[in-house]
């Protein structure tokens, strides 16, 4: 009979331990975030120093809300430099399939803007349904020679890696189009070893070999021009 | 009990502890003046801040203390139990639970008489580099830091009645470097607010925070709180060692 109050009174106090410990762990908790001098910048700069594999990752979220939060407000209005910003910003926040999705509403939302060029050519895949070469090419064929040439030269970084086939259309189509453009000098270059790697005519290497040279020239003239610049805002 | 604690105690007049002695005190005497000794984080960490008490000296030796209390508190009971002193102690009219909380008793004696020895010290050399600055009053409040090595030498006595010396020396000096470290947890909650942080306190609850016991008083329900949270937390683990001891087997 005595057994069963005892027990009671065990439980009882060890409830009450549980209680004052926790009770004065909220104390303390409430000194160390509140207490004197514990401003908000404080804090901050206390979370700063601790190691990064405990903060990055929640820095990362804190920064995708705050660029979610911003495109949400910037769609609100119809400022098109901002909404293409916005939509950047929280693409380059996201990795995997959520930064394709971004990309891709961004370059859906203006397709015929040379300002979701980025979007697209992040988005823009061989085996993709509808962001393929044969895509690029449409989309390509939107804007004015000299854009056009700035696309393709962009869209090398992802073609250099597609199948060879893929490869040599897209070296055919910059072939027909003829364009000259600094930025393609280092594209020649490569179609060089690439069109011995496919193994085509010596009429198309001749053609890559001119094509290169006068890139080179426009090279060698926005180098000189550049220097120029620099110079001016030298003086 | 008194006897157990004692002779964890009388631990002080051993060489190596009376080189400690000497170390704590010139230790005190580095860092009482204005000497400069970059250890910025850790007056951040203890908010050593023109009002606080707790100052760099200070705050040194009670780590040095902790480090003292957890390699006492986890040598102890594994060495009575490998030379089979143990057998001769509770032969006498001892229980178990006394046992263990003799040796803890013990633990937290010895290291608060060093604690206590380099403090004054400290404060004599402050004194007597600074006698214009030196306030009394918080300085005295660095005497209550002794509970804060409370839980500390609970932990390691709790340790060491589950494995043996080194291994009880490693695990509490891990699990007091991670609870240490749990002092993170509301400032990251606080800062970086998210979907995750329930989970993340939840986490937090499963390890005391040591961090909190390592701060500047700043009010008197502060050093309530402080004085209940440093020996609630040393009595459950307590209860948690001297459980295990009575049933375990003691060859």
């Amino acid at each position: 009979m005595a057994k069963a109050p005892r027990k009671l009174l065990y439980g009882i106090s060890w409830i009450l331990i549980f209680a004052v410990y926790f009770s004065s762990e909220l104390i303390l908790r409430v000194y160390y975030l509140h207490g004197n001098g514990n401003s908000k910048e404080q804090m901050e700069s206390w979370a700063n120093k601790l190691p990064g594999f405990l903060t990055d990752s929640l820095k990362a979220q804190q920064r995708t809300e705050k660029a979610e939060k911003d495109l949400k407000e910037v769609l609100k209005g119809s400022d098109k430099k901002k909404i293409i910003e916005a939509y950047y910003a929280l693409a380059y926040e996201l990795e995997g399939e959520d930064q394709i999705k971004v990309f891709t509403k961004l370059h859906e939302a203006y397709p015929n803007d040379l300002k979701t060029k980025a979007a697209f050519i992040f988005i823009f895949n061989e085996d993709d349904e509808k962001y393929n070469y044969d895509y690029l090419v449409s989309y390509a064929e939107k804007f004015k020679k000299h854009e056009q040439a700035r696309v393709y030269t962009d869209a090398w970084s992802k073609i250099q890696s597609f199948s060879l086939p893929t490869q040599e259309r897209y070296l055919k189509k910059i072939l027909e189009k003829k364009y000259i453009n600094a930025d393609l000098f280092y594209i020649y270059e490569a179609f060089e070893s690439l069109s011995f790697k496919l193994k085509l005519s010596i009429e198309i290497e001749d053609q890559i070999e001119a094509l290169k040279s006068r890139c080179l020239l426009e090279l060698k003239k926005r180098n000189i021009q550049e220097k120029k610049k620099g110079k001016g805002k030298g003086k | 009990m008194i006897t157990i604690a004692r002779f964890t105690f009388l631990k002080l007049f051993e060489p190596a502890f009376i080189f400690l002695i000497v170390f704590g005190c010139g230790l005190s005497y580095i860092t009482s003046g204005t000497q400069s000794l970059d250890l910025s984080f850790f007056s951040e960490m203890s908010q050593g801040t023109e009002k606080g008490n707790l100052d760099m000296g200070a705050l040194i030796l009670i780590m040095l203390s902790n480090i003292i209390a957890i390699f006492v508190g986890s040598t102890e009971i594994p060495r009575d139990l490998n030379t089979r002193m143990i057998t001769i102690l509770l032969s006498k009219p001892i229980s178990r639970t006394k046992y263990v909380m003799g040796r803890f008793l013990g633990t937290w004696a010895l290291t608060a008489f060093l604690y206590v020895t380099w403090l004054t010290i400290l404060g004599g050399f402050q004194f007597y580099n600074l006698p214009d600055l030196f306030q009394f009053k918080s300085f005295a409040l660095n005497y209550l830091y002794i509970f804060s090595l409370a839980p500390i030498s609970a932990v390691a006595v709790t340790v060491s009645t589950y494995l043996d010396d080194v291994p009880a020396m490693i695990i509490s000096f891990l699990f007091i470097s991670i609870s240490f470290s749990m002092g993170s947890v509301p400032i990251i909650i606080k800062v970086f607010p998210n979907e995750f942080a329930n989970l993340i306190l939840l986490f937090y609850y499963l390890l005391p925070n040591f961090a909190y016991l390592f701060r500047s008083f700043e009010a008197f329900f502060q050093v309530v709180a402080f004085l209940t949270y440093s020996m609630t937390m040393s009595f459950i683990f307590l209860k948690i060692g001297t459980t295990h001891f009575k049933e375990r087997d003691l060859i």
